[in-house]
């Protein structure tokens, strides 16, 4: 028996932007039931990398969703097979956060978008997951921050998609919410989803991360086991900072037992 | 508050402003020989009223959910500017080339076949303007820009009618709005492009629902982002052609009244879209009724709905304001 095809393989992929290159010969792969984190200074490209992953970035080279190339992929067959959680939602509108939830399986609906057994069971599992079970009837732009977050991540859940794009999604959260959100990301790739999440934040990498990639100038400096990168050489490559034993990068938090 | 009460308090209200329509006016229905003659006249210009109302309706719906924006006004594609434009030519080439009109154009339909036209060019000027149809800013400024342009070369043709007086009465008749005198063919022409519209701004009310959350979030949940934005804007196009084409240039109507339903129906599209169309339909109307009644003579349909449209927004604005304080 054949292993299943690799929710995310990009290969060789190249960006340029406004004629500077911004990703050049990009090779990466997130396996089943792996969290892969992408690190690198501002502006790295970090973010064009999952934009391109979710067909907004134009690009050279290929990638691969679990095992289909992206140009044969209507936006749809796309959408099935991928879900975003962005830094922050553009989002500003009065919408339940039923609704919210409810538009992660807009990919497996027909027009009429008649909702399913299997659609209100999605939704209802992933606001449960995300403890958002209480906010379903709340407006969504009147939650706080950290409630939006769960609520993106709860309708990212709802796609039942294999792969989970997160683009530094517990950025701007206190570290009690920082950590749940990290934890909740662990079990649910330790549940067979792929996970590739940004993080700006070297301590919350080793809370969640079985592998990390470090770009820096538009090249993957190197990728591998969070204590391979979170090394001394490619961290001064990268950010020309130094780990210091019992230092800022050394913190680790852990959420209360 | 629930859908289905929504719709009915507007049926209902739709209904109660037709028969006010039907009966209001400088002659009285209780004339046994003008009754039928009467009802027939009022009649037309109460369907053309309503479609129109229920068309720019629409198309503010979509044009406020497509650029999320609740200020969006169907006008800023550059659309109404080009039917009003394609209405004008219509006329003044008419008026100049009478008779060479093709046996199988009933003549008073050259305005809304002007009209359509004119929205086409003004559509495709701006999708290609636009590229791709990717990109908002360029599509708002290139609507801007053929909006000043179209108002500009209607302008230029008013000014060379003026030899003429029927000819120049009737453009300045047009550019201020009004459903008088029109025909079953008139009708006929809209109707099928208004209730296609409406359809369609129902139908891809899920795709405007999931834009709220930006491009980048939408294609990430399936929207084809590009396609779903050439059609709504074809769509928004047609809708505000096919009410030009009925009613001249008709001010507010797109803006404020997607904007007093929300509060009702909440932001989700396929809730906001038959809500649109009834409370349009209905605002217009009364709008018509209103014009007919007023003491001095027939008013421009236009001027009302502007007169009453833009201090109704600045109510709505203001209680929007408190509610964000």
């Amino acid at each position: 028996m054949t292993a299943p095809a690799p929710p995310l393989v990009v290969s060789d992929l190249h960006i340029v932007r406004a004629g500077r290159p911004v990703l050049a010969g990009i090779h990466l792969l997130a396996a089943h039931g792996e969290v892969l984190a992408l690190i690198g200074p501002n502006g790295a490209g970090k973010s064009s990398l999952l934009g391109a992953v979710i067909g907004r970035v134009p690009h050279a080279g290929t990638i691969r969703l679990g095992g289909v190339y992206t140009q044969h992929l209507d936006a749809r067959q796309r959408a099935r097979r991928l879900a975003y959680v962005p830094q922050r939602s553009a989002l500003r509108a009065s919408l339940s956060v039923a609704a919210v939830v409810a538009a992660g399986r807009f990919a497996r609906q027909g027009w009429l978008a008649r909702i399913s057994a299997a659609d209100r069971a999605a939704v209802d599992t992933a606001l449960v997951r995300t403890d958002c079970a209480g906010l379903a009837e709340r407006a969504f732009d009147q939650l706080s921050f950290g409630e939006q977050q769960r609520v993106l991540l709860a309708r990212a859940l709802a796609t039942d998609a294999p792969l989970l794009l997160l683009d530094e999604p517990a950025a701007g959260l206190d570290p009690a919410h920082a950590l749940a959100l990290l934890a909740l990301v662990r079990s649910l790739a330790d549940e067979g989803r792929a996970v590739v999440i940004v993080l700006h934040q070297l301590d919350q990498v080793g809370a969640c991360a079985d592998r990390v990639a470090l770009l820096h100038g538009g090249r993957l400096l190197a990728c591998g086991s969070p204590d391979e990168v979170l090394a001394a050489g490619p961290l001064r490559t990268a950010y020309g900072v130094e780990p210091v034993p019992g230092g800022a990068l050394g913190l680790r938090l852990a959420a209360p037992p | 508050m629930r859908l289905p009460l929504v719709i009915a308090v507007l049926v209902a209200l739709l209904a109660g402003v037709v028969a006010l329509s039907l009966t209001v006016g400088a002659a009285s229905l209780a004339d046994p020989g003008l009754r039928g003659a009467l009802l027939e006249v009022r009649g037309l210009r109460t369907g053309a009223a309503a479609l129109a109302g229920a068309a720019l309706a629409v198309a503010g719906v979509l044009v406020q959910g497509l650029f999320r924006n609740p200020l969006a006004s169907p006008s800023i594609l550059g659309t109404t500017a080009g039917a009003n434009l394609g209405g004008q030519v219509a006329l003044f080439a008419h008026g100049a080339l009478a008779g060479v009109l093709p046996a199988w154009v009933a003549p008073e339909m050259a305005l809304p076949l002007g009209c359509l036209a004119g929205a086409g060019l003004a559509l495709a000027l701006v999708l290609a303007f636009a590229g791709r149809g990717e990109d908002t800013v360029a599509i708002l400024l290139a609507g801007f820009i053929l909006s000043t342009l179209f108002a500009s070369l209607g302008a230029f043709l008013q000014a060379q009618t003026q030899e003429s007086w029927l000819l120049g009465r009737a453009m300045l008749a047009f550019s201020l709005g009004g459903v008088d005198g029109k025909g079953m063919r008139h009708l006929a022409l809209a109707a099928p492009l208004v209730i296609a519209g409406t359809l369609a701004a129902w139908a891809w009310g899920r795709h405007l629902d999931l834009l709220l959350s930006g491009e980048d979030e939408a294609a990430a949940l399936g929207v084809d982002v590009a396609t779903a934005r050439r059609w709504i804007l074809a769509w928004t196009a047609l809708l505000t052609a096919a009410a030009v084409a009925l009613a001249g240039g008709i001010a507010f109507v797109g803006l404020v009244v997607p904007h007093a339903l929300r509060p009702f129906t909440g932001v989700a599209h396929r809730r906001l879209v038959p809500a649109a169309a009834l409370g349009g339909a209905a605002f217009v109307v009364l709008a018509d009724s209103a014009a007919r009644c007023l003491p001095h003579g027939e008013v421009p349909l236009g001027v009302v709905t502007g007169l009453v449209g833009g201090p109704l927004f600045l109510v709505l604005l203001m209680r929007l304001r408190r509610e964000l304080a």
